[in-house]
């Protein structure tokens, strides 16, 4: 643990408990990742923790000292402790490994975000075995309503294998009117949708033809 | 749309990591994962001093899940 600065306003300082390990924390170690994220030697990795807060800086909400939190580490999460901004209460059930929540949560947000994901769409997810699928698949099937306003079923289907990029993930819901493009827990290589998504660059959501 | 595979600059695919960090939408999958409504892939923990064999597990390209570095 080197000097830490006290948290700026608006920032906590964060007794780590637990640092999730993500894939980009491996590209900005090996560099590979210095376009994007430049980074300066020494730099301590790690984007995402949980713990309990151990100092406010001004202006902080709600979130005291001595609670539970998980969150965005501001300049490196491996570590004993971590300055964060963006943070939320950790829920009672969860244990500390709930620091592999934020990035897959942030991740999945943004891009069905993107996508305008709504009721009756059909969403294709590559690689859904791991973390940040398995998050995405789940949010996307809670998009749609209520079952009170539903009229059809809804299917959720995991693949079995979990072979990188080998696999596709649909969650899937229907109006009723409209066909299912997959049902059941067929394996993912016999779905008609499969054919989409050969590279992770093919793969994208896509709207149940009308 | 990727979040990983560079290639997709050469395919004209839009490439999203610009991260949207927002502490209420936070709370909300928290929430929802603590109801049980979202379920987590289980994570490996590693005591921090073992982050470089996390790594070199995410080298690999074929973890599992995700790794979670616990901190005494």
């Amino acid at each position: 643990v080197g000097n830490r600065e006290l948290p700026e306003p608006g920032a906590r300082q964060v007794r780590v408990r637990a640092a999730g390990v993500n894939p980009v924390d491996g590209k900005i170690r090996s560099g590979a990742a210095q376009q994007m994220f430049p980074t300066q030697l020494p730099a301590v990795l790690g984007i995402e923790i949980a713990g309990t807060v151990d100092g406010v800086g001004l202006g902080s909400d709600g979130l005291a000292v001595g609670g539970a939190v998980l969150g965005f580490a501001d300049g490196g999460g491996y570590a004993k402790y971590a300055l964060a901004t963006t943070m939320a209460p950790k829920p009672a059930g969860p244990d500390w490994a709930a620091a592999a929540l934020p990035v897959a949560a942030e991740t999945a947000l943004r891009v069905l975000g993107l996508f305008e994901v709504a009721w009756g769409d059909t969403v294709l997810i590559h690689g859904a075995a791991g973390a940040l699928g398995t998050v995405a698949v789940q949010i996307a099937v809670a998009r749609a309503p209520p079952s009170s306003a539903r009229p059809a079923s809804r299917t959720t289907t995991t693949c079995a294998s979990s072979v990188r990029r080998s696999c596709c993930m649909a969650a899937v819901w229907s109006t009723g009117s409209e066909p299912l493009r997959r049902k059941g827990s067929a394996p993912c290589s016999t779905s008609p949708v499969r054919e989409r998504c050969r590279t992770p660059s093919s793969c994208a959501a896509e709207r149940p033809a009308s | 749309v990727t979040i990983a595979d560079p290639e997709a600059f050469r395919l004209g695919v839009t490439f999203s990591s610009e991260a949207a960090r927002a502490a209420e939408a936070l709370a909300e999958v928290a929430r929802q994962a603590a109801y049980g409504r979202i379920r987590l892939t289980e994570a490996e923990t590693l005591p921090l001093e073992e982050a470089s064999a996390a790594h070199a597990v995410l080298d690999t390209g074929h973890g599992r899940g995700k790794i979670v570095l616990l901190v005494d």
